[in-house]
C-alpha cells in the first residue's frame, strides 16, 4: 500500500489514479506558460471555428454546449468519459477524442460533434473551450479576432458546462496551509475563480449587447468599448437572467477525496488549538470526520454555496438554471492504474446524468425551428423576449428559495 | 459538515454548526409555517434525511398532495359553511302542482314528423298576378301590339287566378283539366315572351306564377329568381320608380318563396318570405300607404296569412303578441296586419323558447273568428298539447277542405272525434294512434297537476303502441321534464314562499319511483341544503380546477427542487465496487 492509497481510506486501501497520473501533469504554477501559446491558431483549428460559427446561425441546428474550464480541471478527460458514454450509446463522435500529449496542451477551441445515426434530433456539440482562451481575449479587451471567436462562441451556446477542480474549490486555503499548493498557485487559482465569475457576468452583457445590434460584429464591437468595470457589471436591476442551463462541474474529486480526511482534521486541529485545548483529537471526532468524507458529495451545491459565494452568487444572478455536482471522469479505475485509461471498466452514470440533464435542458430552452424564427424574426422577437421574461418554476432560484425557508445551512450560507 | 477554518486571513466560511439549527425560534411563526409547508409539499423527504441532502428515493406525495388539494378544500367548506341553509318552515298543502304540463318530447316530435300537416301546419298561400300592365316603368311594354296581346292574356290570367282563388301550392288540387288550362296559358305566354326577346319582369313573373299553379316549382323558381335580380340590379330614375322596383322585387322574393317551399326547402322559403316583406315594407313607405296596386303585391291581411299562420310556430308571432301586452283585439291586429315596424323589428329580441309554452299564451289571447286556417293550426296545436278544452274552444264551422281536415285531425288528437277518418288521405295512422295515446296520457298528466296528485304515467294494457319502446321513451322524457320544472318552480320561489318551495321538493321525493335519480337527489339536497347541486357541482369543478393547477405548478417545482439538490456522484459512488 502505497502513501497516496492509505491516504484515500478506501476499502482496499489502494490508490485511485489522480488524472495527472494517466495524463501527465502540468509542473505546479504553470499556467502562464500554457497561456503564452494561445496566440497561435493552426489551419485546422481556424476551420473548426468557422465551420461552427457557420452552423451556429443555421435555424436547425443541433445544441452547442460549451466546456469550459482552466487547463487541468479535467475536461479532455471529461470529453474522453462522454465520447465513451455515448459511444456505448450507439452515437458517433466526430473527431475522436484522445488523451493529449504534454506538448499538446494548448489553449485550442475544440468543438466535439456528438450524432446518433437514427435520431437526428440527438445529436449535439460539445465545445472545449479553454479558459485561457477567455482570459486573453478579457486581456485582449475583447477587441482582436480571437476575442471576437470566443464572444461568437459564447452567444451561440445554448449551456455552459463550467468545470472547476473540486479540491482547489473547495479548501483552495487549506491546500496552501498544508503547503501542498504555493501562494502564487493560489493566486493563480483565485484568478480561476474570479475568470468564471466574469464569464457568467460578460454572458448576460453579451447577450443584451447582441440583441440591441443585432449581430455578432457589433455586439463584440460594443463590448470592446464598454469600460471593463462596466462589463463585468453584476445583473442590472430590471435585467433578466439568461435562459442558458449551466452545469457547475466538481472535476478531480477522487484527489480532493483522496486528501479530504486530512484536510478536515488539520482544520479540526485548529480549531482545538484556537479554543486553547491542548489535547489530541479524540476517537469520535476521527470518526465524525470519516463519515463526514464518506458522505462529502451528498450535498454538492450547498458545499459550493458556502466555500466559493460569490461564484454561485453570480451564477445565480446571471442564469435561472443551474445545478452543481461532482464530475470526476476516471472514479472507478482500479488502485494501481497506470495505464491508458479504459473508459469501459467502470462508467459512472453520474457524469451521464449530469450531462443528460444538461443536454435535455439546454434542447428545450433552445426549442425547435419555430423557436428560432420566432427569435431571429423583427415581428415575433418582441413576444418571444416577453415569454422569456416571464419566470417559471424551472428556474433554479425557485428550489434554492424552497430549501432556504426550511433548511439554516442554506439559509445562513447565504 | 465541515469543519470551520479559523486560521489567520483565511475566509472562514459562514457558521452554521448543528447548535444554530435549534436557534429557529426566533424566526416569525409566519415564517416557520412556510417552511414547514414547503417542506412537506416540495421536499417531500423525511426531515433528517433531508438535513442530510439524502437521495430523494424514497419521496413522500403526502405533503404534495395535501397542499396542492387544501385550497380546493378549504373554497368547498367556506362556501359550504356560508350557503348551507336547510329550508325553512313546514311545506305547504298543495291544492295543485303549479307547474306548466310537459311540453313536446322527441318521442312525440318523431311521431309529427310522419304527418305533414302537424310538421308544417296548415298554410296557404296567395300570389296574385298583376292587375294591368304597367304604363310606366321597368315593366311597361312599349311595342303596341304585343302590348294589347299581353294585356289581354294577363287579364285572362287575373280571372283564372279568381277561379282558382290564388291558390298555390300545396293547396291546390291539379287535375287534368286545371293543368291543360295552366299550360294553354303558359304557352301563349312564352310566346309573347320570345317576341318580347325574353328578359322582361312582366313576363317572368307571370311565367313564374304559371309554374307555381301548375306545381312545376323547378321552373318558377328560376323565373322569380331574374326578377329579383332585374329589380335589384336596376337603377331607379324617380321616387315613383324606386316604389315600383321595390314592390317588384317584393312579390317576385315572395313567389320565390312559396316555390321553395314547394320544393320544402323551408329555411330557405321563411328567408324569402321575410325579404318580401321588408321589400313590400320599404314599398309602402315609399308610397306612405299599406297598398300598391301599380306593382301587383299588396301588403294587407291576405298576403300576411301564410307568413304568420305558419308562426303558430314564429318567434315572430310571440314577440309581437308580447310586444302589445297579451291584449285580445290588439293581439289579433299584430297577427294579421301587423305594421311594417312590427313585423321589421322583434326578430332581434324574439324569444327562442318552447313553441308550446308560447302557443299556450297564445291560447287565451287569441280569438280566431273569422279565421279558420288560424284556428285549425291553433287547434293542432292545442291537441298536440293534450288541451282538449281549447280545441273545443277553437272549433269553427265552414272554412275550406283543408282547415276542416286539419281541424278533424286537430279533434281526432284531442280524443273529441273518432280518428277513422280525421284528417284525410296521407295521415300516418300509426302515428296518429300513438299521438292519441299520448293526447290521453298528457291530458290524464295535467289533470293530475291541477289536482295535486301526481302519479306514475301508465299505458293502458288494451292500447297498442306502433313501437313498444315509445311509451318508455315518452314517459322518461315526461319525467325529466316535470321535475325539471317542479325544481325549476321550486327554486324559483324558494326565497319568498320556502313552504311551497319543500312542498313542491316533497313531490319530487314522493315520486321517486319514475323520476329521474338526480333530480330527486337533487330534491333532497336543496330541501336540507338550500343550495342546489348545480351549484355544489360548480363549486366542485371550481374545486378541481384549482387543484390540478396547483397540482401541476408543485410537480414541476419538486422535480426542478430534485435536479437542483441531487447529487447525482453521490449515488453513483455508494454503487462503486470499491465504494
Amino acid at each position: 500500500m502505497d502513501e497516496r492509497g492509505e491516504r484515500t481510506g478506501l476499502a482496499g486501501g489502494g490508490a485511485v489514479p489522480r488524472a495527472e497520473d494517466v495524463f501527465g501533469s502540468a509542473p505546479s504554477y504553470r499556467r502562464d506558460t500554457v497561456a503564452a501559446t494561445a496566440g497561435t491558431m493552426d489551419s485546422d483549428e481556424q476551420q473548426n471555428l468557422r465551420d461552427l460559427l457557420q452552423l451556429s446561425r443555421q435555424s436547425n441546428r443541433p445544441p452547442i454546449i460549451l466546456l469550459f474550464g482552466f487547463s487541468y480541471s479535467g475536461k479532455t478527460a471529461l470529453a474522453q468519459r462522454l465520447q465513451d458514454i455515448f459511444q456505448s450509446r450507439g452515437y458517433g463522435i466526430s473527431p475522436a477524442v484522445g488523451p493529449k500529449a504534454h506538448a499538446e496542451r494548448t489553449s485550442k477551441i475544440q468543438p466535439y460533434w456528438f450524432s446518433h445515426p437514427r435520431r437526428p434530433n440527438d445529436a449535439f456539440i460539445l465545445v472545449d473551450l479553454p479558459g485561457e482562451r477567455f482570459s486573453r481575449a478579457k486581456e485582449a479587451n475583447f477587441s482582436d479576432a480571437v476575442a471576437k471567436e470566443t464572444l461568437s462562441l459564447m452567444a451561440a451556446a445554448d449551456a455552459y458546462l463550467l468545470l472547476l477542480e473540486a479540491d482547489k474549490t473547495l479548501y483552495l486555503d487549506e491546500l496552501r496551509g498544508q503547503g501542498a499548493i504555493g501562494d502564487l498557485e493560489t493566486k493563480d487559482y483565485q484568478e480561476v475563480v474570479a475568470t468564471m465569475v466574469q464569464l457568467a457576468k460578460l454572458d448576460w452583457q453579451l447577450s443584451r449587447k447582441l440583441g440591441r445590434h443585432g449581430d455578432i460584429e457589433g455586439a463584440a464591437k460594443a463590448i470592446a468599448e464598454m469600460k471593463p468595470d462596466e462589463r463585468f457589471r453584476e445583473l442590472s436591476r430590471g435585467a433578466r437572467a439568461s435562459r442558458k442551463p449551466v452545469l457547475l462541474g466538481l472535476s478531480i474529486a477522487d484527489r480532493l477525496h483522496g486528501n479530504m480526511v486530512e484536510l478536515e482534521l488539520d482544520i479540526l486541529k485548529k480549531r482545538l488549538a484556537a479554543r486553547g485545548e491542548t489535547r489530541g483529537i479524540s476517537d469520535a471526532e476521527r470518526a465524525t470526520v470519516h463519515q463526514i468524507v464518506a458522505n462529502f458529495d451528498r450535498d454538492p451545491l450547498l458545499l459550493i454555496n458556502m466555500r466559493q459565494q460569490k461564484l454561485v452568487a453570480q451564477v445565480m444572478s446571471s442564469f435561472r438554471y443551474f445545478r452543481a455536482d461532482f464530475l470526476t471522469s476516471f472514479a472507478g479505475l482500479p488502485a494501481n492504474f497506470t495505464g491508458a485509461a479504459s473508459m469501459t471498466l467502470y462508467p459512472p452514470r453520474g457524469v451521464e446524468q449530469n450531462f443528460d440533464w444538461l443536454r435535455e435542458a439546454a434542447r428545450r430552452t433552445r426549442g425547435g425551428r419555430l423557436r428560432t424564427f420566432a427569435r431571429r424574426s423583427r415581428l415575433l422577437a418582441p413576444l418571444t423576449q416577453a415569454l422569456d421574461w416571464l419566470p417559471s418554476l424551472s428556474e433554479t432560484i425557485w428550489a434554492l428559495w424552497t430549501r432556504a425557508s426550511w433548511d439554516e445551512a442554506l439559509r445562513n450560507a447565504r | 459538515m465541515l469543519a470551520e477554518a479559523v486560521d489567520e486571513g483565511v475566509k472562514a466560511p459562514p457558521p452554521q454548526a448543528p447548535a444554530k439549527r435549534a436557534a429557529a425560534p426566533s424566526r416569525p411563526v409566519f415564517e416557520r409555517l412556510k417552511g414547514w409547508l414547503l417542506f412537506a409539499a416540495v421536499d417531500g423527504r423525511s426531515e433528517p434525511r433531508a438535513r442530510a441532502n439524502a437521495p430523494f428515493e424514497p419521496r413522500s406525495r403526502r405533503g404534495f398532495i395535501l397542499a396542492a388539494l387544501a385550497p380546493g378544500l378549504v373554497l368547498l367548506l367556506a362556501a359550504g359553511a356560508v350557503l348551507i341553509r336547510p329550508l325553512p318552515g313546514d311545506p305547504d298543502t298543495l291544492s295543485a302542482i303549479p307547474i306548466e304540463p310537459p311540453s313536446q318530447t322527441p318521442a312525440e316530435r318523431k311521431l309529427i314528423q310522419n304527418i305533414a300537416v302537424l310538421r308544417e301546419g296548415l298554410w296557404e298561400a296567395k300570389l296574385a298576378p298583376w292587375s294591368s300592365v304597367p304604363a310606366r316603368g321597368l315593366a311597361r311594354v312599349s311595342n303596341p301590339d304585343v302590348h294589347a296581346a299581353l294585356a289581354a292574356l294577363l287579364g285572362e290570367i287575373a280571372s283564372f287566378a279568381d277561379a282558382i282563388e290564388d291558390r298555390a301550392p300545396p293547396g291546390v288540387h291539379r287535375d287534368k283539366v286545371f293543368l291543360g288550362q295552366i299550360a294553354d296559358l303558359r304557352t301563349r305566354l312564352a310566346a309573347i315572351d320570345a317576341q318580347l326577346g325574353g328578359m322582361r319582369s312582366v313576363t317572368a313573373y307571370h311565367l313564374g306564377l304559371l309554374a307555381l299553379w301548375a306545381g312545376d316549382a323547378a321552373d318558377a323558381e328560376p323565373q322569380f329568381a331574374s326578377v329579383v335580380d332585374i329589380a335589384r340590379k336596376t337603377e331607379p330614375l324617380d321616387a315613383g320608380g324606386r316604389q315600383r322596383l321595390d314592390g317588384i322585387e317584393a312579390s317576385a322574393t315572395y313567389g320565390l318563396g312559396l316555390a321553395e317551399a314547394a320544393r320544402g326547402a323551408w329555411g330557405k322559403a321563411v328567408g324569402d318570405f321575410d325579404a318580401a316583406l321588408a321589400a313590400a315594407c320599404r314599398a309602402a313607405a315609399d308610397g306612405k300607404t299599406n297598398t300598391q296596386a301599380d306593382f301587383g303585391f299588396a301588403l294587407g291581411d291576405a298576403d300576411l296569412v301564410p307568413l304568420d299562420t305558419r308562426s303558430i310556430r314564429n318567434d315572430r308571432l310571440v314577440a309581437l303578441l308580447r310586444a302589445r301586452g297579451g291584449n285580445d283585439e290588439a293581439a289579433r291586429v299584430a297577427v294579421t296586419s301587423p305594421t311594417c315596424a312590427e313585423l321589421l323589428s322583434p326578430s332581434g329580441s324574439a324569444p327562442r323558447g318552447d313553441a308550446d309554452a308560447e302557443a299556450r299564451a297564445l291560447f287565451p289571447a287569441l280569438s280566431v273568428a273569422g279565421d279558420p286556417t288560424l284556428a285549425a293550426n291553433l287547434e293542432l296545436r292545442a291537441a298536440l298539447m293534450g288541451d282538449g278544452d281549447v280545441v273545443q274552444r277553437l272549433s269553427f264551422d265552414g272554412g275550406d277542405a283543408a282547415a276542416v281536415a286539419a281541424q278533424s285531425l286537430a279533434r281526432a288528437i284531442a280524443g273529441l272525434e273518432p280518428a277513422a277518418d280525421a284528417g284525410g288521405d296521407g295521415i300516418d295512422r300509426s302515428a296518429l294512434a300513438d299521438l292519441q295515446k299520448i293526447s290521453v296520457l298528457k291530458a290524464r298528466l295535467a289533470a293530475q297537476l291541477r289536482s295535486a296528485t301526481l302519479s306514475e304515467p301508465e299505458s293502458d294494457p288494451a292500447w297498442n303502441w306502433s313501437d313498444p319502446a315509445l311509451f318508455a321513451a315518452w314517459k322518461r322524457a315526461i319525467a325529466a321534464d316535470v321535475a325539471a320544472e317542479l325544481l325549476a318552480r321550486a327554486q324559483s320561489v324558494q326565497d319568498e314562499n320556502p313552504g311551497l318551495a319543500a312542498a313542491l321538493y316533497g313531490v319530487v321525493r314522493e315520486n321517486s319511483s319514475w323520476l329521474p335519480a338526480t333530480a330527486v337527489f337533487d330534491a333532497a339536497w336543496r330541501l336540507n341544503t338550500g343550495t342546489s347541486l348545480g351549484l355544489v357541482l360548480w363549486l366542485v369543478a371550481i374545486a378541481a380546477v384549482m387543484s390540478a393547477i396547483l397540482f401541476a405548478l408543485l410537480h414541476r417545482w419538486r422535480q426542478t427542487y430534485r435536479t437542483t439538490f441531487e447529487s447525482y456522484h453521490h449515488a453513483d459512488r455508494l454503487r462503486a465496487p470499491e465504494g
